[in-house]
């Protein structure tokens, strides 16, 4: 048996977007934390030095301590057969977590997101709903959240056009955002030649063009250099400082508290709880393999969301049979995966330079987001974001070659030559469902390196995001052609079912009935007070918009109530 | 295309630290005797057992020769080796517009790649390379004509290819492609033959709003992350 270590007010399990923000919170308000991460500390050189198309976009080499050892498995539905290995997707382990490799697309839900259910139903009513969907409402609102997105945004560091400003409409940006209380704190990303062709053209197709909000300093902020474009930014760490991941911003304040304790290197294998229920602490492998045990008044499970699930299924004790604050059978469920529509397009003889500039810089438009249309007769419900940016790399280009073009040889070279950078894209980003048959759980057989069992993916395509995606395509391909695109082509079938996610949602639902959620609108579990969980695993749906802020706002938010209540909640 | 993701967790933690190694002493890629010999040390420190440390002062020390002459295969055999050659050489052919891929080293890419991250995928391009050298018949695809060599590749790609494994030809391509377009630290891309055919200026880290512009002319600047310190994964 290990010596277990001095006790820890609060212990926190993975230090990226989320745990990175409930640092930051906590210590502020003075408490004690212990932060164990699995990463290794990296910092400016090491970006510079490893990253290129082939350590970041194909060998994912800031998932080698982790993410990649321990791929979930996936199968179509309970009664089919496990399918062979899926790519794994690029999320990081090290100190800021992924957040120091996103593609900085920095979005706030609007309020209608939270309400999804009720605002279908009044305005489509009950028969919309598919019948195996789990849709509910947030048991919070977007005004709940608004300060918090605020705070967000002004501690880390977001660029952004407002559109709304406190109710009142603000030229240049999202007619659709809801009221924000004040402007973002820098100025919009740069203007790029290929951003105004979409502007251009959603304006001639009547839709509302805006710059896409990006967690990166568009100018100097808080010690940061403004970023320099270098186009190796969404799934790259910033080799200037400029992306706002919370190892730059949240993390950076936290340690210079003298509160925060970081111990890379450090991977958490279960959970402690003890007959009552109550968490207790957390049994962990330090940078020597060496094994560890942190006792904590509180322990917060920020690990991204596959592993969030998997350790509460791993940790079971004499008052968690099926796992931990899974008495109630919901840890797991009510899963959900983003969905996709994607174009490239052929601009002869132009060239777009887009093999460069940031992930978030990109001209977006919402009105096809959410129920900004009408749906009836479209036979699916909500929406999703479209966007126009760059950031392409030269391998991503040799494969997306137009279709009938040959694949290899003196005819395929010439293409490539020729048209290499005459290729742009377009995107949308489809709010999926949730539904009863989606679902995570412990794979029976596969384990990782350690031998410890990997999550397993039950989903399938369904229905109305199938709907939504095809509509959506032909919207990308409306949208390209007006820009000026002699030729457009679809990515990927629309409809093609993504099992693994780097936007996913669910398995710990947020809730206030503890038959039918995991935790409470603080995160808190409601079957064991004292364990916090954060990310979108607790979301109860989605929206058509990249998750991270709102993780964020809703971690600030969580670790605000913890700190004023920490007597009451800590043992 | 899936690397093999089996490796076991502490080289990865070893790898890291052997970067930060690197650039922590201040040493480029190309002078890192002093950072080879510091390394044992370090890496005890950072808690690696020792009975792995030989096997990552080799890696470490290995030379990257200039001629592509003078590159042996390390997981292929050099019969294989001169097969993928000529079969990558045809992929991306040699022309007016500039060096193909047998030129740019993208056989000594793949080659390395079935030696470290894609060793899962070894037996499948032997088996592939064996396929295409029986169905050239006489001295082997590497001897044939372009016009035999393209023919098989075409019956390859087409699936029609007698003992070819299943699923080589995509494979076998998106290999070509990451060897001749990727970063030339891995071996491919010589002389940034893949990024100047399409007009890639290499790793730019300052892109000014003009070379933002459509029709903006962007000078190829032949950087990688070598330059930086670099060693690649
Ligand atoms: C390439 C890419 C681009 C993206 N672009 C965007 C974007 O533009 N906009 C957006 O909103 N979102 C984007 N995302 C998604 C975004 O990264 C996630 O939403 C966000 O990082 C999730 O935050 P998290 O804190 O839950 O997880 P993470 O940020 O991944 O942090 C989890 C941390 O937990 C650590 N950990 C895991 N297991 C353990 C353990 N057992 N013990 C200790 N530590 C552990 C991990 O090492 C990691 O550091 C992108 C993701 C990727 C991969
Ligand atoms: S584009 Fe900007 S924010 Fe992104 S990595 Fe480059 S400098 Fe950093």
């Amino acid at each position: 048996m290990t010596n277990a270590l001095p006790k820890a007010d609060v212990v926190i399990i993975g230090l990226g977007a989320a745990g990175g923000i409930a640092a930051h919170v906590l210590t502020q308000a003075g408490v004690n934390v212990v932060g164990l991460e699995a990463g290794p500390r990296l910092g400016l050189g090491d970006f510079l030095a490893n990253d290129d198309e082939i350590s970041g976009m194909i060998r994912y080499w800031t998932g080698e301590p982790k993410y990649n050892h321990e791929i979930p498995t996936w199968r179509p539905n309970a009664n089919a057969p496990t399918q062979p290995p899926i790519p794994p997707v690029s999320m990081a382990n090290m100190v800021g977590g992924t957040s120091v490799h996103y593609g900085t697309q920095s979005w706030r839900f609007r309020s209608d997101d939270f309400r999804t259910r009720s605002t279908t139903i009044a305005r489509y009513g009950n028969a919309v709903i598919p019948p195996t969907s789990t849709l509910v409402d947030w048991p919070i609102s977007y005004d709940d959240l608004e300060p918090y997105y605020d705070r967000v945004e002004y501690l880390i560091g977001v660029s952004g056009q407002a559109g709304n400003i406190n109710g009142a409409l603000v030229d240049g940006g999202n007619p659709f955002e809801s009221p924000r209380s004040r402007a973002f704190p820098m100025p919009p990303m740069r203007s790029f030649g290929y951003g105004e062709l979409a502007r251009a053209a959603m304006t001639s197709l009547g839709y509302h063009p805006f710059p896409q909000p990006a967690a990166i300093a568009s100018v100097p902020f808080d010690d940061r250099p403004a970023c320099t474009y270098c186009g190796y930014c969404s799934g790259f760490g910033c080799w200037n400082n400029s992306k706002s991941s919370t190892l730059v911003s949240a993390i950076r304040r936290a340690e210079a508290s003298g509160r925060l304790e970081v111990r890379p290197n450090c991977r958490v294998m279960r959970i402690q709880s003890n007959d009552r229920g109550q968490v207790t602490g957390v049994e962990y492998l330090d940078e020597q393999h060496a094994p560890q045990v942190q006792p904590a008044g509180v322990v917060i499970l920020s690990a991204y969301l596959y592993e969030n699930v998997r350790l509460l299924l791993l940790s079971t004790s004499a008052a968690y049979a099926d796992g931990l604050a899974n008495n109630s059978g919901q840890v797991g469920k009510n899963y959900l995966s983003q969905a996709y529509a994607g174009r490239t397009a052929l601009f002869p003889g132009k060239r777009l330079n887009v093999m460069s500039g940031a992930g978030g810089q990109a001209v977006a438009m919402d009105d096809l987001n959410g129920d900004h249309f009408d749906h009836t007769g479209l036979g699916f419900i909500r929406g999703a974001v479209i966007f126009a940016g760059n950031s392409e790399l030269p391998i991503g280009h040799s494969r997306g070659i137009a279709p009938g073009v040959p694949q290899w040889g003196a005819v395929y070279k010439r293409w490539v030559h020729e048209n290499a950078n005459s290729v742009g894209s377009a995107f949308a980003q489809v709010e999926p469902l949730p539904y009863a048959d989606v679902f995570l759980d412990l794979d029976p057989t596969v384990k990782d390196p350690l031998g410890v069992p990997v999550i397993r993916v039950t989903l399938d395509a369904k229905e109305n995001e199938i709907k939504a995606a095809r509509f959506m395509d032909a919207k990308l391909a409306e949208l390209l052609t007006a820009m000026g695109a002699a030729q457009t082509w679809p990515n990927f079938p629309a409809g093609t079912p993504l099992p693994i996610n780097t936007h996913a949602y669910g398995g710990t639902r947020m809730g206030d009935d503890p038959a039918a959620s995991v935790v409470n609108r603080y995160g808190l579990a409601h079957e064991a007070p004292n364990l916090m969980i954060l990310g979108g695993s607790t979301f109860p749906g989605s929206s058509g918009y990249n998750p991270t802020e709102t993780i964020q706002a809703h971690a600030w938010y969580a670790a605000e109530y913890l700190a004023s209540n920490l007597n009451s909640i800590a043992i | 295309m899936p690397d093999d993701h089996s490796l076991p967790i502490l080289p990865t933690q070893l790898r890291i630290a052997r970067r930060r190694l690197l650039l922590s002493s201040g040493v480029a890629a190309g002078s890192s005797l002093a950072a080879v010999a510091a390394f044992p040390a370090r890496a005890l420190a950072a808690g690696v057992p020792a009975e792995r440390i030989p096997g990552w002062l080799e890696f470490l020390s290995r030379t990257i020769p200039d001629s592509l002459d003078d590159e042996a295969p390390v997981a292929l055999s050099p019969r294989e080796f001169a097969t993928l050659r000529a079969v990558v050489g045809r992929l991306i052919p040699t022309d007016d517009l500039g060096p193909g891929a047998d030129e740019a080293g993208v056989h000594v890419f793949i080659d390395r790649g079935l030696a470290g991250p894609n060793a899962a995928h070894l037996p499948l391009f032997q088996a592939l390379l064996a396929a295409l050298d029986t169905g050239a018949a006489g001295n082997g695809f590497a001897a044939a004509t372009p016009e035999r060599q393209d023919e098989l590749l075409t019956r390859l790609e087409a699936g029609e290819l007698a003992d070819a494994p299943k699923g080589a030809f995509a494979l076998l391509l998106e290999q070509t492609r990451q060897g001749m377009f990727g970063d030339p630290i891995y071996g491919g891309n010589r002389n940034f033959a893949g990024w100047d055919l399409m007009a890639y200026p290499g790793i730019k880290l300052v892109w000014t709003e003009a070379d933002q512009q459509i029709d903006a002319d962007v000078k190829p600047l032949h950087l990688s992350v070598k330059q930086f310190g670099g060693t690649g994964w």
